[in-house]
């Protein structure tokens, strides 16, 4: 055949049919075509980020052996363009989170105006927070620092400290950083008292019925009755017992608020216990299932391009939910992908393949949520084209990144963007998906 | 506004497809990568204003490519003798094989020896203007596997073709 195309190209040099273009000016026609597009496209067209943007993927895939439209490339940006926004928004969600439960802000308002021990507990813990920033014994530096002593006193003065038992402490939700403070500050605090420190002063109208640094507490008398009453509640509405809590220094701590103020809230009485175990932990031995269903269009990459065409897909997936780590979703996907040859359209290259997916979760907004994911497993394949042909399995693998919105009653909408390869014996065949389903938990 | 122009962006594929085999086919004629710019420039902008006319894209675009190259010529090199730009008919009696000439030229416009407009794109720049299976592949977002496939195809149909039109063996015709 190919001294028939020599033989060909020589009947059509001789007969005028030809008129070859050197290199160097095929590379200036190369750096030419996208100034010339532009050109034309801002003087009639509609040259726009999303057509530029378009473009540049298009020629990109072009480059790679992959042929799409300009408009499939628009598609293909968008969506791009909306994951990584999306990704964005979440990421910045979970740093704002992060930063905040680190870092809670003193509840002033008009609850605590109404509520004084919880405008109390929100100060102090503040207070907290800079004995924390200036250290264990109200040393060190920072903007607040406290020097030797007398200022811890002096800091918690100002804020009314609420001194309880530590057993009841460790009923309050609370960060771990001002739980660990408000250990230190009342260990520090009773040092400072029962070496007879002048500085303090117990106000005694506020102070009057509590029995200060007795062992048990230090909480002016009408903030006490309204913390007593509501620990009551939350052990009538309590079914399981704490677990051990963490174990206060001589015996009693001193109570930052931050969230604990809702723990003292009548308007906010918690579902789970105060344990410092998190909601939902209790239904960690109850396993979530999930099944999906979806369609998907696959474009082969590479090699595999130049043999087929795309193709769509049934796909089927069953997981489970929250395995070994919160978020951590993996399932198990076949289907059935189709890809018509391109050598005979009426043929088709057919993959089944058995993947197990891990997908971690990031939930945003409430209702959305993107997965990147990461593919092992298998595929059973059959292609007959003159280039490749066979019929067998494969070991297979993938990554892909799938992004959704959350329905009511556990129903899930996703679209999904994944590169999957099966490793044959002679050669690699790839494709990339671009799928769509609904997933239902169960 | 529109987020997406449809006309644009079938504008940019039709362009993406064609641009090479008409800038190589107005660069053999021209011999001058710049003005070979501008007059691919002027057939492509002509192209888009009637795009929503046209039908067979290939057929206007090169019989529009001929008319810009006259008004080149016409404009800014009117001493240039417009026969020896478009030579075709000079050659067929320069080599006196006037009738073989004719019936290849009738194969490779035979609508029948090529799938699609992608195959003649091939064929312009593979087998007229000498650019490489890669280069052509890249140029329409094919493999190199792919360009070859199909170029053997055409090949394999247009000799196909002169053998039913009386030529045997295209190696008589070297």
């Amino acid at each position: 055949m190919i001294d028939n195309i020599s033989v060909f190209e020589g009947v059509l040099r001789k007969f005028g049919f030809t008129g070859p273009v050197p290199g160097e000016i095929r590379r200036h026609a190369s750096t030419a075509r996208n100034r010339i597009l532009a050109d034309i496209l801002r003087e009639k067209g509609n040259y726009n980020l999303l057509l530029r943007s378009s473009l540049r993927l298009f020629y990109f895939l072009r480059g790679i052996g992959i042929r799409i439209t300009v408009i499939q490339s628009a598609a293909a940006v968008a969506a791009a363009f909306l994951i990584t926004a999306a990704a964005v928004v979440s990421g910045s969600y979970a740093a704002v989170k992060i930063i905040i439960n680190d870092n809670p802000p003193a509840v002033v308002s008009g609850v605590a105006d109404k509520f004084p021990a919880e405008r109390r507990i929100a100060e102090l813990d503040m207070s907290v927070k800079r004995v924390a920033d200036a250290g264990p014994g109200g040393r060190g530096g920072g903007e607040k620092a406290v020097s030797a002593g007398d200022s811890v006193l002096s800091t918690i003065q100002k804020s009314d400290a609420v001194i309880m038992p530590a057993e009841e402490f460790n009923k309050v939700d609370i960060s771990s950083g001002h739980r660990q403070a408000g250990l230190e500050m009342a260990g520090d605090l009773k040092k400072e008292v029962m070496a007879g420190h002048k500085g303090y002063k117990v106000n005694k109208s506020e102070t009057a019925g509590a029995r200060p640094f007795s062992g048990d507490a230090v909480l002016p008398a009408a903030d006490k009755a309204a913390v007593d009453l509501k620990l009551e509640k939350e052990n009538q509405t309590r079914e399981k017992e704490p677990p051990d809590g963490i174990s206060a220094r001589d015996g009693e701590t001193a109570v930052p608020a931050g969230k604990s103020a809702s723990a003292y809230s009548d308007d906010n009485v918690p579902s789970a216990p105060e344990t410092g175990v998190e909601s939902g932990e209790a239904d960690k031995d109850e396993f979530v299932f999930f099944a999906s269903a979806g369609l998907s269009l696959n474009i082969p990459a590479g090699m595999f391009n130049s043999l087929a065409s795309a193709g769509p897909s049934l796909e089927a997936s069953f997981g489970i939910k929250d395995l070994f780590i919160k978020n951590l979703n993996p399932y198990l996907k076949t289907g059935y992908y189709i890809f018509p040859l391109r050598e005979d359209r009426s043929k088709y290259a057919g993959v089944v393949p058995v993947f197990l997916t891990a997908a971690y979760q990031y939930i945003f907004m409430d209702k959305y949520f993107i997965c990147p994911e990461a593919v092992f497993g298998a595929a059973f394949y059959k292609i007959d084209s003159t280039e490749l042909s066979g019929t067998g399995g494969a070991p297979a693998g993938g990554i892909g990144l799938a992004g959704g919105y959350m329905l009511a009653g556990g129903i899930n909408l996703n679209i999904g963007l994944r590169y999957y390869l099966l490793i044959l014996e002679k050669e690699k065949i790839g494709f990339l998906s671009f799928g769509a389903g609904v997933e239902k938990s169960f | 506004m529109k987020l997406l122009d449809k006309k644009s962006a079938q504008f940019s594929e039709i362009y993406s497809d064609y641009y090479n085999a008409v800038f190589g086919a107005v660069y053999t004629r021209v011999g001058n990568p710049a003005d070979a710019e501008d007059i691919t420039h002027e057939v492509f902008l002509r192209f888009f204003e009637n795009m929503d006319l046209i039908e067979n894209n290939r057929r206007w675009l090169f019989g529009t490519l001929r008319n810009v190259i006259l008004e080149h010529y016409r404009t800014r090199k009117p001493d240039v003798n417009i026969d020896d730009v478009f030579q075709d008919l000079a050659l067929t009696f320069v080599n006196g094989f006037r009738d073989i000439r004719i019936i290849i030229k009738d194969a490779i416009e035979s609508d029948d020896n090529f799938k699609d407009e992608h195959d003649r794109i091939i064929f312009d720049l593979v087998a007229v203007q000498n650019c490489t299976y890669e280069t052509a592949g890249k140029e329409l977002g094919y493999t190199r596997n792919q360009v070859k496939y199909r170029y053997f195809q055409i090949v394999k149909n247009i000799t196909a073709y002169l053998k039913q039109k009386g030529i045997a063996s295209i190696e008589d015709l070297l």
